[in-house]
């Protein structure tokens, strides 16, 4: 079926089967690989993106469910001056290792920062309670949206 | 290939409900990975499917002074960011999955995948809530207690749609809510228990205690409710230990790769008495 949907700011219109996961659909065809395929069942967050501002498991999500949607992979949000932030924040803090979780985690920590932009420690950790990193054992993560947040006061 | 229905509307729904044999997609968090295959291939489904996550009569919150009343495709998030609900009724649902699981799943889903382990229903079942049943022909409602005839059944009809869920609007002198998992996020519980109770000069007025992942559906037992109400706090203290082997005689937990039996049966007892002793007496 064809979807019309806005992906990074642009309008984009393709066909697919309609329970095809949004995974599939931004990884192979519209070759957006930041989006990783982890655990493919909602628990690891390495597939996370913006739906709508929100933040979903793209591999929970079936292409019909867009229509008319807004999707955000990283490969739109690193334009943005947030993502700079985080950037920094990430780059402080050592918060990236092998590197596969990271996607995941700056949309997370965009999704968290956007809703709630001066998070306590207690909050960081809850907003990323649905992404798992097997490198860096969460500390300098959490770290790094901590860092993130000053880095960037004022944009979120 | 299956296929799939998109309605615009909920009479729309029902219609394509009663002439087709169709699975209903809420928000998919369950039915995604229940009939997953492999990267790059579409979802299993086994028959066509009928979205209705996006229809917007079933996603709204309504309140009025005697009850509250839940869409079918209120997803959690929705649930804990209106501000008008009991901070007491958010507690069961903050716990659920993770930040991105709670933006699409749905209080509605849960009760229909009738799972052992669905975390809103120890609340619901304590709360009586009752789910509001339609087709083409009309509407029934049910208690949760009803609905719900077993692990992953209901007595949902082919031709139905659950559209809503009615809690009555009440406060509780005290509520409790504890759930035990692995980890704190994305945990399937392994013991979980919703109860409230109401005090009145120091007699219990009220009580309900739900158990949650101890056995084929919620634990409820009204018989033994009904032996603590009316009880002085002071006779309620004498007798903690006769309720508890009450209670450890209904539950029946089973072995599985989540825990086992007895430390389930262990576990939903000790729950209710850190409810009764620091809740209820104090
Ligand atoms: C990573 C992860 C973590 C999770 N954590 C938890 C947790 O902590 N606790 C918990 O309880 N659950 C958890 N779940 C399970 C799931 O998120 C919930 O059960 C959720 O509430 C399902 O709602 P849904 O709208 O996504 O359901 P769907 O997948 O859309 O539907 C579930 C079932 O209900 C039926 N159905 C849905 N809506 C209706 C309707 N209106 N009328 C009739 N039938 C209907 C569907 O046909 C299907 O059989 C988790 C799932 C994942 C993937
Ligand atoms: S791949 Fe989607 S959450 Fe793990
Ligand atoms: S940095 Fe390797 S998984 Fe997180």
């Amino acid at each position: 079926m064809r979807i019309d949907f806005k992906l990074n700011n642009q309008v984009v219109s393709i066909d697919v089967e309609h329970s095809k996961r949004l995974l599939d659909v931004l990884r192979d065809d519209l070759n957006l690989t930041s989006v990783k395929e982890g655990c493919a069942e909602g628990e690891c967050g390495a597939c996370s993106v913006l739906f709508n501002g929100m933040l979903v498991n793209s591999c929970l999500i079936p292409a019909v469910n867009i229509s008319g949607c807004e999707i955000v992979t990283l490969e739109g949000y690193r334009g943005t001056k947030r993502f700079e932030a985080i950037k920094q924040g990430f780059e402080q803090c050592g918060s990236v290792q092998c590197g596969f979780c990271t996607p995941g985690f700056v949309l997370a920590a965009e999704a968290l920062l956007s809703s709630n932009p001066n998070p306590s420690k207690d909050e960081v950790i809850k907003g990323i309670e649905g992404n798992l990193c097997r490198c860096t054992g969460y500390q300098m993560i959490v770290d790094g949206i901590l860092a993130a947040k000053e880095v960037g006061k004022g944009l979120w | 290939m299956v296929n799939s229905f998109w309605p615009m509307t909920l009479s729309e729904a029902l219609d394509i409900r009663k002439n087709h044999n169709v699975m209903i997609f809420n928000g998919g968090s369950d039915l995604m990975v229940k009939y997953r295959c492999w990267s790059g291939i579409s979802v299993d489904l086994p028959k066509d499917i009928l979205y209705i996550g996006h229809l917007n009569e079933l996603k709204s919150i309504d309140i009025n002074p005697s009850e509250i009343i839940i869409g079918a495709a209120v997803s959690y998030a929705q649930f804990l960011k209106d501000s008008r609900l009991p901070i007491e009724f958010k507690h069961p649902i903050e716990q659920i999955g993770s930040v991105a699981i709670r933006n699409i799943g749905t209080l509605v889903g849960n009760i229909c995948n009738a799972s052992p382990a669905g975390d809103t229903l120890p609340m619901l079942y304590a709360l009586d809530a009752k789910v509001v049943i339609m087709s083409t022909k009309g509407q029934r409602i049910v208690e949760i207690s009803d609905f719900i005839t077993g692990p992953g059944s209901t007595q949902l009809n082919h031709d139905e749609i659950v559209t809503r869920i009615i809690i009555p609007r009440k406060t509780y002198d005290r509520t409790f809510y504890r759930k035990v998992g692995t980890r704190k996020a994305n945990a399937i519980s392994k013991v979980s228990v919703f109860s409230v109770a109401d005090i009145k000069e120091s007699r219990i007025d009220d009580i309900r205690i739900c158990i949650g992942s101890c056995g084929p559906t919620v634990i409820r037992v009204k018989k033994i409710e009904s032996s603590i109400i009316d009880l002085r706090l002071s006779e309620l203290t004498l007798d903690i230990d006769r309720f508890l082997r009450m209670y450890d005689e209904k539950i029946v937990p089973i072995d599985d790769v989540r825990s086992t039996k007895i430390y389930r049966s262990k576990v939903a007892c000790n729950l209710i008495k850190t409810f009764l002793t620091k809740e209820v007496i104090l």
